[in-house]
């Protein structure tokens, strides 16, 4: 009989190691801060009530493709509020009012309720249901109280009063593809970036890297002694990798990538990899140290293609909204 | 019995290879064409540093008890992680176990404020202390840096 004891104790105590084990994994990775987190400054798309209305009308399914888990800034006027202070429901401006989005507000939402009927921007994440003839409902970050539509044209607002508008900031493009020749990824970088804007050097025995440094501590509005510099570059497979076999694994790639700009460095199970669902986006983040400064790394895989690669060096992030604002704009 | 607990140590074995798998664990690593740096940081940070010196330095601080040694000078608020001259205080007083002293802070990680020195010339502390706070679940922001 001892025999059969001790087996079940042994197996008892592998299976209690195997839960602790996949508990310690699953809790380290979920806990791991990264300093250019969306959540810090997200990037709200301007859009008014009436809108979403008339596009739900006019076909639901496209509407949900368009806003479903969107983050939007829907401008209306407030209707109701609940008595629990946390749900509220805004109808359009202008116009009837018998169509209404259902609102419910984050539990880290301090401010207060404009009256009823006054105008007002609403943001948060947008959900879409086809239930029906369709509806939507918000998931609401915050309120911004305005007295008009801030803007006719494409406009982003953030939570801290700031409007961001896409022709204030300048395209770039990464990669090519093999057969359509077209640039794989497209984003937006702020104007002001072009000022110390420079294209990477060519290293040597490495083929030229597509892509830029911006020295941002050297933009005149900061001028400081200590250095802050954003890279961002393409990756190219097929040009950088030794065994083209590799190319479906972005997240060794991109560990490989981060031990040839840090040689020696000690990358963590627990610490790597950390990955973050962006606007709709998958990036893998990695953030360190290096020489007395911050070091954080950022990926997005693009297929076989390569990878967009993103990397922050600083002391003081102080264009730290600067940089997540160009996050809105990665296609 | 020799026969069960040599299957029992290869499903146990087994079972951790697909745990790590899992985890995201690579036995074999992805080689690029060339070893030579992406990007030269060394040369790019410094060329933009305005004469600013990142010398890493090393500490002389010893692993092991908590040192009752209070700063001389002026005093840090309460919670005050307080990175100077090659050593680390908490609360004044001079820290050698850094482990040991985010044990001590867990319960209080909200009002926790991290003070470098001017020049950063301590960046092994700074780096441990940073590494520390994150491996402990505090988040270390911006904020946190007076």
């Amino acid at each position: 009989m001892r025999p059969k004891i001790a087996y079940k104790n042994r197996l008892a105590l592998i299976l209690a190691g195997l839960t602790a084990f996949i508990f310690l994994c699953g809790f380290s990775f979920g806990k791991v801060y990264v300093t250019l987190d969306m959540r810090d400054y997200t990037l709200y798309r301007e859009i008014p009530a009436e809108e979403i209305f008339d596009a739900l009308a006019a076909d639901k399914q496209s509407t949900k493709a368009s806003y479903d888990n969107e983050y939007c800034a829907v401008f209306g006027k407030l209707k109701a509020v609940a008595k629990d202070g946390r749900s509220f429901e805004i109808a359009p401006a202008e116009g009837f009012d018998s169509k209404t989005i259902h609102c419910i507000l984050n539990d880290s939402f301090q401010g207060e309720f404009p009256p009823a009927g006054d105008p007002l921007y609403v943001l948060g994440k947008m959900r879409i249901s086809l239930f029906g003839a369709g509806s939507c409902s918000m998931e609401a970050d915050g309120l911004r109280r305005a007295s008009s539509r801030l803007a006719q044209s494409e406009t982003y607002l953030t939570l801290n009063g700031d409007n961001i508008r896409p022709d204030h900031m300048s395209a770039r493009v990464f990669g090519k593809d093999s057969i359509t020749k077209e640039p794989i990824v497209r984003l937006a970088i702020p104007k002001s970036f072009e000022a110390v804007e420079e294209e990477l050097p060519e290293q040597k025995d490495q083929p030229k890297l597509d892509g830029y440094l911006y020295r941002l501590n050297e933009l005149e509005d900061t001028r400081s002694s200590k250095p802050e510099q954003f890279y961002i570059f393409w990756f190219d497979n097929e040009k950088q990798l030794l065994d083209q076999n590799d190319k479906n694994r972005s997240q060794d790639i991109a560990r490989a990538i981060i031990r040839n700009i840090l040689p020696g460095e000690n990358i963590r199970l627990g610490r790597f990899p950390i990955r973050r669902t962006v606007y709709g986006n998958e990036y893998i983040y990695y953030d360190t140290a290096y020489t007395g400064y911050n070091a954080e790394f950022v990926f997005k895989p693009c297929g076989d293609d390569g990878l967009l690669c993103m990397l922050y060096v600083y002391r003081n992030s102080d264009h730290k909204k600067d940089i997540l604002s160009i996050f809105r704009f990665v296609e | 019995m020799k026969g069960r607990s040599t299957t029992q140590f290869i499903a146990l074995a087994a079972v951790l290879i697909s745990v790590l798998i899992l985890c995201g664990f690579s036995f074999s690593e992805v080689k690029l064409k060339s070893n030579r740096p992406l990007i030269d940081l060394q040369e790019t940070v410094k060329e933009s540093s305005f004469g600013d010196d990142d010398t890493m330095t090393e500490t002389d601080t010893k692993e092991g008890e908590e040192v009752d040694e209070t700063l001389s000078e002026e005093t840090e608020p309460v919670n005050t992680i307080l990175i100077r001259e090659q050593n680390v205080y908490y609360n004044n007083i001079r820290q050698t176990d850094i482990s040991g002293m985010i044990g001590k802070i867990r319960g209080q990680s909200e009002d926790i404020s991290v003070v470098l020195t001017d020049d950063y010339a301590d960046y092994k502390n700074y780096k441990a202390v940073r590494d520390a706070l994150i491996e402990a679940g505090i988040p270390f922001t911006e904020e946190m840096m007076k």
